[in-house]
């Protein structure tokens, strides 16, 4: 009797661990490299994403409720004092011209997106491996007055980059997919003027690599902030010499 | 003892048997997914990972904002007025509305003077906005802090655009050579454009003319011009976006 409940002991322990190899087989199976994929594994993903953005509403919320009280204990002090109050709108208006300030308004969105894919050339982004044209066509909007730039969330401030890391495109240093969304602020007429042109850029973008694109006028885009934290290594102040 | 081997031998057999039909059975629906599309996926996650990450330092910054005002209640107008100076300072830097001074790289680009082959596009051996543009992407890929081209202060609403013979830049017209400042690591600068992948080194292989040279002290203008916003203006509402 005592030696047939070791067996069953020994039976219930194989069981569960052959139950734990076939569920780990089951979400690890189908390599990277695409393939035939086990559903669960791309619902893996998706979930993990899920989170994360989740995660990521939760710490934005905490950081605006943390600015709002700092710029509640400031614009307190500046109703009693004129020169506080001086002090803080010009700290508005640098906040401002650097693009840490979440921003509204009309202008255009632009979608990117790579080709739909035949067989041999699904694995290859083209938008990725041709990311000038993003830099160019950045660079087209802001000729065209546009007035604050975000593409895939990443603001366009003084020191952003564009630039290809490996299989993907960092912008800010975040990593960044395709789809591109690029959203634009400024006169909507100008800019969709300004890049929709027949051997315009995005004409180019069509029709010489294929890209998928589309703009869209928009009365009121959000722009969010440039969220890195700013800091100077090697550039200083002059000692301001005026008056 | 027979009877004992024979039992494990049977579970063995069990087990075997458990672990192919739930491997079978588990895998359920199947995908045909490109890896692009996973490597999209896994990017995206990174990417928000990073955000997240950004957004914390964020908010650290704002805590120890938040702590230095809330510790002298009493009479914190001073230290308001110093913690807002110095913030104002620094975004009037980063913004582009101060002058500025560091270590850094100097580059010059000019047209080519080697002879044309037969038939070939002049084109080829001449400075064109996106040279430049390529430039300074990778400038700021590499850290530059802050970037002029021909005296002029690059700021976040700079164009570079080809005009004819001319380049404009921040409503201005410039014409070749192009010089390049940027403060920041000279050495990471260089190496990045003057590597064998560098954008320096393609441009000189087509002979379009390329220094770089590293500087001690480099002196960075202020964009001085009024900025207008005719469109855009700041969300109110909180938690928006």
């Amino acid at each position: 009797m005592k030696k047939n409940g070791a067996v069953i002991v020994v039976g219930l322990l194989a069981l569960f661990i052959g139950l734990i190899l076939s569920i780990q087989i089951s979400t690890n199976a189908g390599s990277d490299q695409g393939g035939l994929v086990p559903l669960a594994k791309l619902k893996g993903y998706e979930v993990e994403l899920n989170k994360v953005k989740e995660e990521k509403a939760v710490a934005l919320q905490q950081l605006i409720d943390l600015e709002k009280r700092i710029t509640d204990i400031e614009s307190e002090k500046a109703k009693e004092d004129t020169f506080v109050s001086g002090m803080v709108s010009d700290l508005e208006k640098y906040r401002m011209f650097s693009g840490v300030v979440d921003v509204q308004g009309p202008g255009i969105l632009i979608t990117i997106n790579d080709p739909v894919a035949d067989k041999y050339q699904e694995d290859y982004s083209i938008i990725t491996n041709n990311f000038d044209l993003l830099l160019g066509l950045v660079n087209r909007l802001k000729e065209a007055g546009a007035e604050a730039i975000s593409i895939n969330e990443q603001r366009v401030s003084n020191t952003t980059e564009i630039s290809l890391a490996g299989s993907n495109i960092n912008i800010n240093g975040t990593p960044t997919a395709p789809p591109y969304f690029i959203k634009v602020i400024g006169n909507p007429q100008t800019l969709d003027g300004a890049i929709n042109l027949r051997g315009g850029i995005i004409y180019i973008m069509k029709a010489k690599y294929n890209l998928v694109v589309d703009t869209e006028i928009k009365d009121k885009i959000l722009i969010g902030r440039y969220n890195d934290v700013i800091k100077f290594k090697y550039a200083e102040p002059i000692p301001e010499a005026k008056n | 003892m027979n009877r004992r081997n024979i039992l494990i031998f049977l579970l063995c057999v069990m087990l075997g048997f458990g672990i192919i039909i739930q491997g079978k059975a588990a895998h359920g629906e199947m995908l045909y997914v490109s890896a692009k599309a996973i490597t999209d996926y896994k990017t995206t996650i990174d990417s928000e990972k990073m955000e997240i990450e950004k957004t914390k330092n964020l908010i650290e910054e704002s805590k120890r904002e938040l702590v230095l005002y809330q510790d002298s209640n009493t009479d914190n107008t001073d230290l308001l007025v110093s913690n807002i100076e110095k913030e104002k300072n620094l975004y009037e830097m980063f913004s582009g509305a101060m002058d500025l001074k560091g270590p850094g790289v100097i580059i010059t680009i000019d047209d080519g003077v080697r002879p044309l082959f037969e038939g070939e596009d002049i084109n080829n051996i001449l400075v064109h906005d996106a040279d430049i543009l390529i430039i300074i992407n990778d400038l700021k890929k590499n850290g530059a802090e802050a970037i002029s081209v021909n005296g002029e202060r690059l700021v976040e609403t700079s164009s570079v655009i080809c005009s004819g013979y001319t380049v404009e830049i921040n409503g201005v017209r410039y014409a070749r050579p192009f010089t390049i400042q940027a403060i920041g690591d000279g050495n990471r600068m260089t190496s990045s454009l003057i590597g064998p992948e560098g954008y320096g080194t393609s441009l000189k292989n087509w002979g379009v003319l390329f220094e770089i040279e590293l500087s001690d002290e480099i002196f960075i203008p202020a964009y001085t011009r009024e900025r207008i916003y005719k469109y855009t203006e700041k969300v109110k509402e909180i938690g928006v976006l």
